[in-house]
């Protein structure tokens, strides 16, 4: 007890907890750097040609194939351009958008939009693991917004959004 | 010392029912905001005051409604495991810093001071990264080859979340908390039987 009370007395202690906070806070910001730095691979070229397919979930899809992708460009930032999108900036730290409409077509009940990339080496379909403003537009991606109703948040039990493909947890880099 | 006879099993499941209920409604309530919820610092709370079983119990119910009545899709029962689990760190938590000498400076000091924000905010945040670190790796526990793959993926891929969940739940944690438990010792609802000074 008496050590115990002289701990919580000593400000030696009180300074430590500080600088575990800190420690906690900048571990975190460099793993979300790190996931910038893993999404966000410097594009060579000026535009880029990115195609984007919308499946509004009632077997009505449509593809986007854009050349005049502008390199620097988040996919939120194309989603912008390509449709009606309705995404208030979250309250989170890194201001991402939670995409709650596209061209009308709203978050409801169960439905709601899924992120999904095309990995080329896998030739399959893959859940994004992040949202569409971290991912930085890359020369020759696929991507595509799924409107479907999951049943689980896991996304590997998710429909992927072209009826029949193949499907991948992640993409092999 | 008063005699004060413990609590029945009636008394328990009620209390455990309150604080589930509250952290049902917060949550939902919040369903706009990811990973800003209320949901821990209850459990955190009510194991504090009313004892391990009692914020296991509210960890574990809360997440038995929330993990499966969830409008952005329910859990599966692996992942709605680790959750519960992760919860109960909360409660290990609360109950923990109820037997140091901290928690009993708090509730025989009678009034704030700045030293309990930092004490509650640390602990708070330290449950939550615990909680996340458990948590995003499970979310890739059977996506991945290796179980190291689905802790470095899962670390990286659910940063942004984390970081929120953890700043939100340091200022919780050290404004919210205190100022609860020292509403609840004017209305005398805490079980002193739990109090124990290491």
């Amino acid at each position: 007890m008496t050590y115990t009370t002289s701990l919580s007395r000593n400000p030696l202690f009180y300074l430590g907890l500080v600088a575990i906070i800190v420690i906690v806070i900048t571990a975190q910001v460099g793993a979300f750097y790190q996931l910038q730095n893993l999404f966000g691979a410097a594009p060579s070229q000026n535009y880029l040609t990115v195609n984007t397919l919308i499946n509004y979930g009632n077997r009505t899809g449509i593809w986007h194939n854009r050349t005049d992708v502008p390199s620097g460009w988040s996919f939120y930032h194309l989603t912008t351009t390509i449709a009606e999108t309705e995404a208030p900036s979250s309250t989170s730290v890194s201001g991402q958008h939670y995409v709650i409409a596209l061209d009308g077509v709203r978050s409801s009940g169960p439905y709601y939009w899924t992120l999904w990339m095309f990995c080329q080496k896998d030739a399959a379909w893959a859940a994004s693991p992040v949202g569409a403003d971290l991912i930085r537009l890359k020369h020759g991606d696929i991507l595509a917004w799924y409107y479907q109703a999951p049943s689980s948040v896991n996304a590997a039990t998710w429909d992927p959004p072209v009826a029949g493909a193949m499907k991948a947890a992640t993409c092999t880099p | 010392m008063l005699y004060q006879r413990p609590p029945s099993i009636i008394t328990n499941i009620a209390t455990i029912a309150v604080f589930a209920s509250l952290a049902l409604a917060t949550n939902y309530a919040l369903i706009g905001i990811p990973n800003v919820k209320l949901m821990d610092a209850l459990v955190f709370l009510a194991a504090f005051l009313f004892g391990l079983r009692i914020g296991v119990g509210v960890a574990a119910s809360t997440w038995l409604v929330y993990g499966f009545i969830n409008p952005q899709g329910s859990a599966d029962l692996i992942l709605l495991s680790f959750l519960i689990v992760g919860e109960c760190f909360y409660a290990l938590a609360g109950t923990g810093l109820r037997k140091t000498s901290i928690a009993q400076d708090l509730l025989d000091f009678g009034r704030y001071s700045g030293r309990f924000s930092l004490v509650f905010g640390t602990v708070g945040l330290l449950a939550t990264l615990a909680y996340d670190v458990l948590t995003n790796f499970a979310s890739w526990l059977f996506r991945t080859t290796s179980l190291y793959d689905s802790l470095i993926i899962g670390l990286i891929t659910g940063a942004p979340f984390a970081l929120l969940h953890e700043i939100s739940n340091l200022i919780l944690f050290a404004t919210a908390t205190p100022a609860a438990i020292f509403a609840a010792k004017r209305f005398s609802r805490t079980n002193p039987a739990e109090t124990r000074v290491l």
